[in-house]
């Protein structure tokens, strides 16, 4: 009986603890091959495999700055590993070099999404596609004869910040949000050739970020200082999204001076989707922003050391 | 945002101001996290690196593409 628990997930020498989830699948593709005389597969096969793993952190700091908004090459160099601990008798991480892991020489580190309620803790969602080096050898390393990475109080946790929308001279700031996400729309897709059981090419076929905001003031839908029907046409320059940095005493927020905080700009339109309410609880309006590349910058911006300006 | 002042020739020698503002415009244009912007900006010469603080200092990003995809 080995019982095991999610432990941290390490990208190079970056490790990163404080996971919320942690999650390695084989991802296979099995065929149960029917054919005349038997009401029952007369095959069961394993085509392919397209092994993946994803993890979902309020470390978004660090994530994101390992990933942008691209992604982060998985190779020899800066391998991917997950760990899970495997526990003694006392219920805590055993000691030793007796844990599993899984570790990832070839593919693609990108982030799925981030989202931010009020007065919560940003968290993001991480995932690794992950693919060969000749078609037959597995994408993945399991041993369970591995140490635990040294790992850090997981402390390091950002809030709603200041959020303004638009272009030069004619900006909204979207006030008492309840809730911030971020779908990063990365479509990386992975190729395998002939009877390969493991693919060996990788594509990112599509980055289109959209980011949704919603909240309960109104007056940010409006034609005059805030997003009219029509949508406002949004600029880097002027459209900024800030997660503002916790102390880690867990007193307060780091000064807005402090470049500390993580800063995302975008470009593209936004536009009021709904000003929905239900029963006696508050209306709510959401702002959907599409972006798009400005012929200069990615769609999305991100800084994670940043002041907020 | 911009800043106002000599670049370095030599990266080596880059002001550590200078190579996170470098680093961070990497970063924005190419979409990437800052391993792989640190990886592209040790790869380049001393004279593109002063480059591109130069035009970025000078609300020149555009024009930092090309050297970028160069």
């Amino acid at each position: 009986m080995g019982l095991h628990n999610a432990y941290a997930v390490k990208y190079g020498s970056t490790v990163i603890a404080g996971l919320q989830q942690l999650n390695a699948q084989t991802n296979p593709n099995v065929e149960a091959e029917s054919g005349s005389g038997s009401p029952f597969p007369q095959f069961a096969v394993i085509t392919s495999q397209r092994p993946r793993m994803m993890f979902n952190t309020k470390m978004a700091a660090a994530v994101l700055g390992l990933t942008g908004l691209t992604g982060a090459v998985i190779d020899g160099t800066n391998s991917l590993i997950g760990y899970f601990a495997s526990l003694a008798a006392s219920g805590l991480p055993a000691a030793g070099t007796v844990h599993r892991s899984y570790t990832a020489v070839r593919g693609l580190l990108y982030p799925r999404r981030i989202s931010c309620s009020a007065r919560g803790n940003l968290s993001v969602d991480a995932e690794a596609v992950l693919f060969s080096s000749d078609g037959a050898t597995h994408p993945i390393a399991v041993s369970d004869a591995v140490a635990l990475p040294a790992i850090t109080p997981a402390n390091i946790l950002h809030g709603i910040g200041p959020i303004t929308l638009g272009v030069t001279g004619t900006t909204v700031t979207a006030g008492c949000l309840q809730d911030v996400s971020i779908d990063f729309g990365s479509s990386p897709e992975t190729l395998g050739c002939g009877s390969d059981l493991y693919d060996m090419h990788l594509q990112l076929t599509r980055v289109a970020p959209v980011i949704t905001l919603r909240g309960i003031d109104a007056a940010v839908f409006a034609a005059a200082g805030g997003v009219p029907a029509v949508g406002q046409p949004l600029t880097h320059a002027a459209t900024k999204i800030y997660f503002r940095k916790r102390n880690t005493t867990g007193v307060g927020f780091v000064g807005d001076a402090t470049a500390e905080h993580i800063k995302l700009t975008a470009n593209g339109v936004a536009v009021v989707t709904e000003h929905t309410g239900q029963g006696t609880s508050r209306a709510e309006v959401s702002i959907q922003i599409t972006t798009a590349w400005d012929g200069t910058n990615a769609p999305v911006t991100i800084n994670t050391a940043s002041a907020i300006t | 945002m911009a800043k106002k002042k000599e670049p370095a020739a030599d990266p080596v020698a880059l002001d550590p101001e200078d190579r996170a503002i470098v680093r961070q415009v990497i970063q924005d244009i190419v979409g990437c996290g800052i391993p792989d912007a640190e990886s592209r900006l040790s790869a380049m010469d001393g004279a593109t690196v002063a480059k591109i603080l130069e035009l970025e200092n000078a609300g020149e990003r555009s024009q930092i593409v090309a050297i970028l995809f160069a």
